[in-house]
């Protein structure tokens, strides 16, 4: 129904806080957008002016081919579910839902009792029928998020637009919320962007994810995309777990590289990295796989991580963490390794 | 633990002693002359709601041009103390409404100034003020009419006189209390959930209705009843208006006169009467909102608030042009016209002041310095300043302790108790502390005279001001203190005591270091509160009359003044003036040592 599209978006705050930087992002039609970043880094400001909370200092918002840059939040026809929810709590759960659809009610020429059904419905898709007469207060966290995300719905947004929906939740109920947000937005295919700090999150939600860093959009793809082709070294680092090895190129052919971190490791660079450049080097550590291969490390120590092993390896100078199963040597024995895959980027 | 128990102790000694004790004695007194107090009940002097009450409320006078009088019902001493007290905190809490939002969320050109303008009220020069207002509403010489008749040439003139000056008087005074109460209300609205309601589809005006008010309503509450209260127990206004037989036919105006009274030795069943009237009306309209007063944003250092923001329509400016600058304006005036008179050659058959200079201002000042009685009543108000902060820092303090760290009823009773001195006439403590130590005195002296003349509230008042100032405002520096402590996290104090240290050690090596903050910011708001207090002050503080070792302070002075005539008014402009200056001091240097901004001073 509906594509947004962010052109050169600048919000500045207080002439010196760049909180968003020319920021460029097409989500398109019914695709569910993460971003992705470090706290502080701009999301939630990013999400509000496309909710239209904050005037942009510069750039345009569109939706679809509508210039929506300057339309006050109320006639956007977005709906956003901020981080700590902000129910009304002088309002019982029907009220809350309810609410948006009230002052819509006219312009959709809605009678009294289509609005009661529009909510019981949106409230049944949530899985909270038959809480319509409690107040915010008597639910747990885990229904005022489905009351916060009901009374978005139930207006049914163009745009949806989800800040940390599910920060203030415990780890059990995190993972179980966000498939149902997933199976609730694709169901419904809304426009969707999900901000979140937190990776696996993003990665569980999203068609695709754009990983913001200080105000900028680093990269935009598929999770898959982000994991394995990193854009940079903000992204190869800050999604999964690595390793990170200083070196200097001793041998480049187009994109793959040969880089001295201690000893020799191939790399890909896509940023054409000449012999003699400064580069760091990213490792993951499910990457390193130990029984055969050139190199030759000692085992420091391993422990148990119940779904793999963590093996800490000395190689040459440097330091390697590797996740597998348990290594075929024993602590302060020497082993022979192999690094599958790695990055490259200049520094 | 045993340091807990021991401060509640000495929390409930210390309010049982000096809060409970000589009210109840006011009790017995009214029990004592039940009969009197019967008689009062039926006569019209004090309620009278008889048709006749409302005839003289407002009708026109028949001079040339004719004058349109409003002088507001008589319905008798009780009623009308309610009726003035509620309508003063009702136009309060409507324009401290106006005020609040415009200010909490509006941007607009000269919105700091604004702000700034609409705390300066808060300032106290009492009678000086008040002064200026009746000069202000003067039928005759007034800059009212004058600006009516002369200036703009309407063909009426305007008096507003007896009961309507007092409410117009207090309106004015307590605009800011409200204001304040109500723009901390706004502003702690969390601001997503207005900002939901409008992403959702509601503009400014819809969004306010749904959400903004009904979530701020308990603070408008709360600043209706603080209003209220004040205004009940205020006594400086219809002082400023006793000309009048009218203005004197209020609750506080009686219990002051008849206190007057009593100090020539006749004690009135009826006075005790009256002033228990006074202090149910206060302590249960108090009670009805207590949960919902923030003590707190009088005494508080300025935090970054960030509520929701609306770029005014044409309501929103007309409200911001034409309503909150006039109304700020004209709650200043006042202050600045009472500041003007120091410096004015003199104000009495002219619309506005007349010869003012800097060399009148000097010699004002010069003349107040040389005067001995003076001196000795500006050192008086800063011996009790600084006597009672002392004692309402350390009883607070301990106070504090006990409600915030132990549970149960016992400690949240003595906090409710703390609180509870906001709801109390000055002129009520007044008069209990008054009875009672004279009865105790008398009953001392057959057994230990000089003990019973060291104790003589006639010989050494300031014993009773010192108390009293303090226990009045202790809820202040309680509350002050009670908020740092919510802000420290018990299990910093469990660490210390696990490591073996005893809970004074604690309370010395880590809260108070802890909380320093907050202690001086509550002795800060004590002491300005102590020394512009007025109901103790004209009451206790004459008790030894005006000698050379008076125990009168500033504000005593000020109605002394006051009351000895037109030149006298200037001089308690001046006298004024010279308390600002003092309390301007206390703040600056505090501010100082906190490196903080001061955000509101009361
Ligand atoms: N209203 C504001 N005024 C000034 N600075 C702000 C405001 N809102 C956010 N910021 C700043 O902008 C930056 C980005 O904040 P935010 O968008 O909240 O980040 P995130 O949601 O990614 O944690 C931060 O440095 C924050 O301090
Ligand atoms: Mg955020």
């Amino acid at each position: 129904m509906t594509v947004v599209r962010l052109e050169k978006l600048r919000k500045v705050f207080d002439g010196r806080v760049v909180a968003v930087d020319d920021v460029d992002l097409v989500v398109g039609d019914g695709e569910v957008m993460a971003i992705l970043g470090p706290s502080g880094c701009g999301k939630t400001t990013l999400l509000r002016l496309v909710a239209g909370l904050e005037e942009p200092t510069s750039g345009r918002i569109f939706f679809d081919d509508r210039d929506v840059t300057h339309l006050p939040t109320q006639e956007r026809n977005t709906a956003v579910v901020p981080q700590t929810w902000a129910l009304w709590p002088h309002m019982t759960v029907f009220e809350n839902v309810a609410y948006g659809l009230k002052l819509k009610a006219k312009r959709l020429r809605l009678t009294k009792a289509e609005v009661e059904k529009r909510v019981k419905e949106a409230l049944e898709l949530v899985g909270l029928s038959g809480l319509e007469k409690r107040r915010p207060f008597q639910l747990s966290g885990g229904q005022q998020q489905r009351v916060a995300l009901a009374r978005a719905l139930v207006v049914q947004p163009e745009v949806l637009l989800l800040d940390e929906p599910l920060a203030n939740l415990d780890a059990k109920l995190r993972v179980e919320l966000r498939d149902e947000v997933r199976k609730i937005a694709k169901r419904l295919s809304i426009t969707t962007i999900y901000v979140t700090h937190d990776q696996e999150e993003a990665f569980a939600v999203a068609d695709r994810i754009a990983v913001m860093n200080a105000g900028r959009i680093m990269q935009v793809g598929t999770p898959e995309e982000i994991y394995h082709k990193p854009a940079n070294f903000f992204v190869a680092t800050f999604v999964g777990r690595s390793n990170v090895l200083r070196g200097r190129v001793i041998e480049a052919k187009g994109e793959a590289v040969v880089v001295d971190v201690g000893f020799p490791i191939s790399a890909y660079s896509r940023e054409k990295a000449a012999p003699g450049d400064e580069v760091s080097v990213v490792v993951r550590p499910e990457d390193i796989y130990m029984g055969n291969g050139s190199l030759r490390c000692v085992v420091e120590d391993v422990v148990f991580l119940g779904r793999h092993y963590q093996t800490t390896l000395k190689c040459g100078g440097a330091r390697l963490k590797a996740e597998g199963p348990i290594p075929p040597a024993a602590r302060g024995e020497e082993v022979a390794v192999e690094v599958a895959r790695a990055w490259a980027f200049k520094t | 633990m045993r340091f807990l128990a021991l401060s509640t102790g000495v929390g409930y000694a210390f309010l049982g002693l000096f809060l409970v004790l000589p009210l109840v004695f006011i009790f017995w007194q009214v029990l004592a002359g039940i009969g009197e107090v019967y008689a009062l009940i039926t006569d019209p002097f004090y309620i009278n709601l008889s048709p006749d009450a409302f005839r003289n409320a407002i009708f026109v006078r028949p001079t040339d041009p004719p004058t349109v009088v409003i002088r507001g019902p008589d319905l008798g001493v009780v009623l009308n103390s309610l009726w003035v007290a509620a309508l003063v905190a009702a136009a309060d809490v409507a324009l401290g409404f106006v005020l609040a939002y415009v200010l909490a969320k509006y941007v607009f050109r000269g919105r700091t100034f604004l702000g700034l303008l609409a705390t300066v009220p808060l300032i106290v020069m009492p009678f000086a003020t008040a002064y200026v207002v009746r000069k202000f509403l003067d039928p005759r010489w007034g800059t009212l009419n004058w600006l009516l008749h002369d200036v703009l040439g309407l063909p009426f003139r305007l008096e507003i006189s007896g009961l309507a000056a007092v409410a117009l008087v207090q309106a004015i005074m307590y605009l800011p209390i409200a204001y304040l109460n109500i723009y901390a209300a706004l502003t702690r609205v969390d601001p997503t959930l207005e900002e939901v309601a409008n992403n959702l589809g509601a503009g400014e005006r819809r969004a306010v209705r749904d959400v903004v008010f009904p979530l701020s309503l308990p603070g408008l509450a709360a600043a209706f009843v603080l209003v209220f209260i004040f205004a009940i127990d205020d006594v400086a206004a219809p002082i400023i208006f006793q000309d009048d037989p009218m203005a004197r036919k209020l609750l506080s105006y009686q219990v002051y006169s008849k206190f007057l009274d009593q100090l020539r030795g006749q004690i009135s069943p009826t006075a005790a009467f009256l002033a228990l009237i006074l202090l149910a009306i206060s302590v249960t309209s108090f009670l009805a909102v207590r949960k919902y007063v923030g003590l707190r944003q009088y005494a508080m250092l300025i935090r970054q608030l960030r509520p929701r923001i609306y770029t005014p329509g044409p309501l929103g400016k007309a409200l911001i042009y034409l309503v909150a600058f006039p109304l700020v304006a004209l709650a200043s005036a006042p202050l600045i016209g009472a500041l003007v008179m120091v410096f004015a050659d003199r104000w009495t058959t002219s619309p506005l002041p007349e010869g003012v200079s800097l060399l009148n201002g000097a010699a004002r000042l010069e003349h107040v310095f040389t005067n001995p009685l003076f001196v000795r009543g500006i050192y008086n108000t800063i011996y009790y300043g600084v006597a009672a902060t002392m004692i309402m820092v350390a009883v607070g303090l301990l106070i504090a302790l006990a409600a915030a760290r132990l549970r149960g009823p016992l400690a949240s009773a003595l906090d409710a108790l703390a609180t509870m001195p906001i709801a109390i006439p000055g002129l009520v403590v007044a008069y209990a502390y008054f009875l009672t130590s004279l009865e105790f005195t008398t009953l001392l002296k057959s057994f230990d005279p000089d003990a019973a003349a060291l104790l003589d509230p006639l010989q050494h008042p300031e014993i009773y001001l010192i108390l009293g100032y303090s226990v009045r405002k202790l809820p202040f520096v309680v509350r002050s203190i009670y908020a740092g402590l919510q802000q420290i996290h018990p299990s910093m104090e469990e660490v210390a005591l696990n490591l073996g240290d005893g809970y004074s050690g604690v309370v010395r090596k880590i809260l108070l270091p802890l909380l320093k903050n907050n202690v001086l910011s509550g002795a800060l708001i004590g002491f300005v509160y102590v020394t512009s207090e007025v109901s103790l002050s004209i009451t206790l503080g004459v008790l030894k009359g005006v000698g050379q070792d008076t125990a009168m302070p500033i504000t005593a002075f000020m109605r002394e003044r006051y009351e000895s005539g037109l030149y006298g008014v200037q001089e308690a402009a001046t006298l004024g003036l010279i308390l600002v200056l003092i309390q301007v001091a206390a703040i600056t240097l505090t501010t100082r040592v906190l490196r903080t901004r001061y955000g509101f001073v009361l």
